[in-house]
């Protein structure tokens, strides 16, 4: 009878499983193999999502002599590049990236931008507009050999070709040199990401310089030449090599740069290089430049031109140089030492802050710069450069470089800050030095995908402002802060070009990070993903990822198949609603007419009297005035239990094992809750269970309950207690957009605008205690 | 100041856990700390159609930077938007409802403009969440009366070129997603079914 049962339950699962048995359905299987869409592997990237035992890359050293001219914001510079071909190919010519030809007036980015609103238009966009020329971008005034002879070559918008005269074959290497010059843009009027600021009030610029020089664009083995044209969007695409860097600037301008100052005798004071010696021992940081000899500092542009000063900065196995300059730098230090750091001297963690950033940037900076070093180190590898910069300023946000990044945000005039700002600083500065390892060392493909070292980088970030203080108001990461993007249909794939996404910051940096952090929460767990990330890091620093290498690894290390997690998450736009379609219930029946009978007389005499039946009640029966009419069954009950259904049910009893007695005794309850899948995205079912006797559970069911139909499926749950209500997504750890389908009884939830609109009913007790409405916007 | 903070946002937290409060939009984004140089500009707008009020209700997520300059380049004066007054004050509800009204139009279905009300705003460390509302009859009653309402959307546009505004109206449990680039005037809302069910 129980093996009946279950028979007839499975029966009636897999009747409603199915629901679309009359119609063909449609094969979407969201689970098949990605196989179909990821490159074939090869010697140069395996299977497993490893470098291949032929993975190579090429390498490129740079000798730079750049001069600032602080009069006219102009660099004079040349360099000498020694590229090595590291390929199994031969190269007949070379190409390399120009990249402050993106501000040229004329440029592809100039070209392409589409026409914006006339009705209301940007002031800034209107002095662009009318501006019919102007002297950005690179003039090359040499390309030559190493004897000095002239190199043919052509500019292609933000790209140059060098013809070489022979074939640079695998294995060798060639020499040549470029002489430049440029006007440095304004950071914040252009939108660049590097550039100079100036500052009205005492005459001074603030350079932070990149992008700066004519470098190699990378050959390799999936795009051959990445020449892609920058337009704005895609950053960079870069190969390692090794840096020797002059600067000459004003002698009272403090330099900073990508690398270990070499020439500290030369450039700085001896007490500035008695105060590095002792911020290798310090607590905290130690000023280097104090804020009265950096106010001091900037009054010097009153007396006119001076001297100069070079600065000579070496960096190796970097892909890219920057540096910042300015007579308006405070500077401070602290060694950062890890167990086992890589360089063991530790790395030195500077900021570099004009006074307009005080009081934020002395109390804040450079201890982010040391937080960052020690979570990222702790989820992906040892930092292993020897110094990490935060510079403050030109620009409006954050950007990053190896070992230097500038940052924003500042308090206001006055010196106080809001507190989105002082988090707004803390963030972009953990996001910007955690570029480092994403894609400073990690080095992705930018140009082509953003979500590959911003997205992993903002993951990280989020783990990283967590470790910072207790809630920490981290601009995403949590799965239910990405769910009004997730819904809106006007998202994009993460897996689409740079240039071509809408919404950047949701998409490739938000996006990924809170995929991540599903990923190691819900779908893997920590353990799991943390060693498969820091596999991917390990086995990726200082060589070139691609999107399917991170796949593979992350699979690979952690033994579970996430094709369904990549297909969903990564290659489409489909976001997560599950609802709970209904819930039937069943339970045993155990034969035992003691148990059997009394139920069925409960459940009889709890059926409501028809309207009917209730009036008829007082009406004489003629059963009650003639006796004669009555009999046998006049008294008879059938639900009353008999001496003859014990012993039939003593009979069953005995053809039954123990064990078979044992599951008739626990009375099971039996739920199908029917699950339909309406936002298209996969996703594990979590279920919180309250039973009527007060207890709770939780029950997770990995998203391949959905994998043979993954529009509407079926889940059973027996219990020997009764469920008073399932809560789907307990946690909110999915994404699930619309929770108003996520309970059994149904319960409706309020919008945000309902909710905003009660609080905001009068409630004098509140204000007796001195509390505004307004101000409690946040307690909700 | 910080310690307020961290009350605010433990108590908010709490009742997320009791399952209380379920919100289902992003908490939190940083304006000034974008991670590049080019700082995003985009605003997410959510309607929804109240049939028992007969109105629409209205949550706007706009930088706070970006809202402040915005508000103070319309107001020609310098707007500051203190989390401790912003509704109390009679003054930041007109600012407010002034920028909106020209930047932000509602037309029902047969044309006519939807005269938007100020309900209140709420802040959140880099960025404010505006609630507006408007009455707006459905015809038939039982309809939802934003299917066929038509939207402007010019948030910042006077600021940023490149300025993004996605609205998600909510009928009948699916949303419709609609898009204001800069260049974007009038947009119906959920237009392909419309013209299907005529």
């Amino acid at each position: 009878m129980f093996k009946r049962l279950m028979l007839c339950i499975v029966a009636c699962v897999l009747a409603v499983a199915p629901g679309f048995a009359q119609n063909k359905k449609s094969p979407v299987d969201k689970f098949r193999q990605l196989e179909e869409i990821l490159p074939t592997p090869n010697d140069q990237r395996t299977a497993s999502g490893a470098p291949g035992h032929k993975y190579w890359q090429q390498r490129a050293d740079y000798v730079i002599d750049v001069e600032l001219d602080d009069a006219n914001q102009r660099l004079i510079c040349s360099e000498t590049v020694t590229y090595f071909n590291n390929s199994p190919d031969t190269l007949s010519y070379l190409w390399l990236q120009l990249d402050q030809n993106l501000f040229k007036k004329g440029s592809d980015a100039d070209l392409t931008s589409t026409a914006p609103s006339l009705e209301r238009i940007p002031l800034a966009l209107a002095e662009n507009l009318t501006r019919l020329t102007n002297d950005f971008g690179f003039n090359i005034t040499a390309v030559k050999d190493a004897k000095g002879a002239p190199l043919p070559h052509a500019i292609v918008k933000t790209m140059m070709r060098i013809d070489l005269k022979e074939p640079l074959k695998p294995g060798g290497s060639f020499t040549f040199a470029v002489d430049w010059n440029f006007k440095i843009v304004d950071a914040k009027k252009n939108r660049a990401r590097s550039g100079l600021e100036y500052f009205a009030a005492d005459g001074n610029y603030l350079y932070g310089i990149a992008q700066w020089f004519p470098r190699m664009a990378a050959y390799n083995d999936v795009s051959g030449w990445q020449h892609k044209q920058f337009l704005g969007a895609g950053e960079f695409t870069l190969e390692f090599g090794n840096y020797k860097v002059r600067i000459t600037a004003p002698d009272d301008h403090v330099v900073g740069a990508t690398g270990v100052l070499q020439n500290p005798e030369q450039v700085l004071t001896a007490a500035q290089r008695q105060r590095l010696e002792q911020a290798k021992t310090a607590t905290k940081p130690v000023f280097i430049v104090t804020p009265a000899e950096a106010e001091a500092n900037e009054k010097g542009n009153k007396n006119g031109p001076k001297g100069k000063k070079t600065w000579v900065y070496h960096a190796d196995n970097v892909r890219d140089f920057a540096f910042a300059s300015s007579r308006k730098f405070i500077w401070d230090a602290q060694l950062h030492k890890a167990a086992g750091i890589t360089p063991s001297a530790g790395t030195m963690a500077m900021s570099l802050y004009p006074k307009e950033g005080n009081p934020l940037w002395a109390q804040y900076s450079t201890a982010s710069i040391i937080h960052t070093l020690n979570v990222y180190s702790r989820y992906s590898f040892e930092y292993p450069y020897p110094v990490a910069y935060s510079v403050n300023g030109p620009i409006g946000g954050g950007m990053e470089y190896p070992m230097m990044c500038f940052n924003g945000p500042r308090p206001d005039p006055d010196g106080t800050y809001s507190a989105q700002t002082k988090y707004g600083l803390i963030s972009v500065i953990i996001h910007e030095v955690g570029h480092n390892y994403f894609p400073m060392i990690v080095n992705s493909d930018e140009r082509q995908w953003t979500w590959m070292d911003e997205g992993m980088n903002t993951f990280l970030e989020y783990l990283a402002e967590q470790e910072w203080e207790t809630n920490y108001p981290s601009w995403g990461g949590e799965p239910r802060q990405i769910v009004d993007y997730m819904k809106s249909d006007q998202a994009d794939p993460i897996m689409t070009n740079s240039e071509s996404i809408v919404n950047l910051f949701d998409n490739a940096y938000l996006k990924t990070a809170t995929g991540l952090n599903i990923l190691r929460e819900t779908i893997l767990g920590r353990e799991l993903f943390d060693f498969s990330f820091k596999t991917f890091s390990e086995r990726w620093k200082f060589k070139r990822p691609m999107p399917a290498d991170f796949f593979r690894t992350m699979e690979d290390a952690s033994g579970v198949d996430l094709d369904w997690f990549w297909r969903g998450w990564f290659y489409t736009n489909e976001h997560c609603d599950i609802s709970i379609e209904g819930v039937k219930w069943f339970n045993t029946d155990s034969r035992n007419p003691d148990v059997e009978k009394p139920l069925a007389k409960r459940k009889e005499q709890s059926e409501p009297e028809s309207l009917a039946q209730q009036r008829n009640k007082p009406l004489a029966k003629l059963i009650d005035k003639d006796a004669g009419l009555k009999d046998f069954y006049n008294s008879y009950d059938p639900l009353k239990v008999t001496e003859g259904d014990r012993t039939a049910y003593q009979q069953f009893l005995s053809t039954l094992s123990d064990k078979e007695k044992e599951l008739f005794n626990t009375g099971l309850n039996f739920y199908v809750v029917d699950l339909k899948n309406i936002g298209g995205l996969v996703m594990p079912v979590i279920f919180a269970i309250e039973y009527t006797d007060g207890s709770k559970e939780e029950l997770r069911i990995p998203a391949e309950i959905w994998r043979r139909n993954n529009v509407a499926v079926s889940k059973l749950i027996v219990t020997p207690k009764e469920i008073k209500s399932l809560t789907l997504d307990p946690h909110l750890e999915t994404a699930d957009t619309d929770l108003n389908n996520n309970f059994w009884p149904p319960r409706p939830v309020k919008s945000r605008f309902q909710l905003f609109k009660e609080q905001l009913q009068p409630n004098p007790m509140r204000d007796q205690k001195g509390k505004s409405p307004s101000a409690s916007g946040q307690q909700r | 100041m910080l310690n307020s903070l961290r009350r605010k946002r433990w108590a908010f937290l709490t009742v997320f856990r009791l399952g209380v409060v379920l919100l289902c939009l992003p908490i939190q984004h940083s304006a000034f700390s974008l991670p590049t140089s080019h700082k995003v500009h985009v605003s997410v707008s959510q309607l929804e159609y109240n049939q028992k009020a007969q109105s629409v209700e209205i949550v706007l997520r706009v930088y706070a930077d970006d809202f402040e300059n915005a508000l103070s380049q319309h107001a020609k004066r310098q707007v500051k938007l203190d989390p401790a007054t912003i509704n109390k004050d009679k003054r930041i509800a007109e600012t407010v409802m002034a920028y909106l009204r020209e930047s932000f139009q509602l037309k029902d279905k047969a044309g006519r403009s939807v005269r938007l009300n100020w309900v209140g705003m709420e802040w959140q460390v880099d960025m404010f969440w505006l609630y507006v509302e408007g009455k707006m009859t459905a015809t038939p009653p039982n309809s939802n009366a934003l299917a066929g309402a038509q939207l402007k959307n010019k948030v910042f546009n006077e600021l940023f070129d490149d300025q993004v505004n996605i609205v998600n109206a909510k009928i009948q449990n699916k949303q419709f997603g609609l898009m204001f680039e800069s260049k974007d005037g009038f947009k119906t809302i959920a237009e392909h079914v419309m013209s299907k069910g005529k």
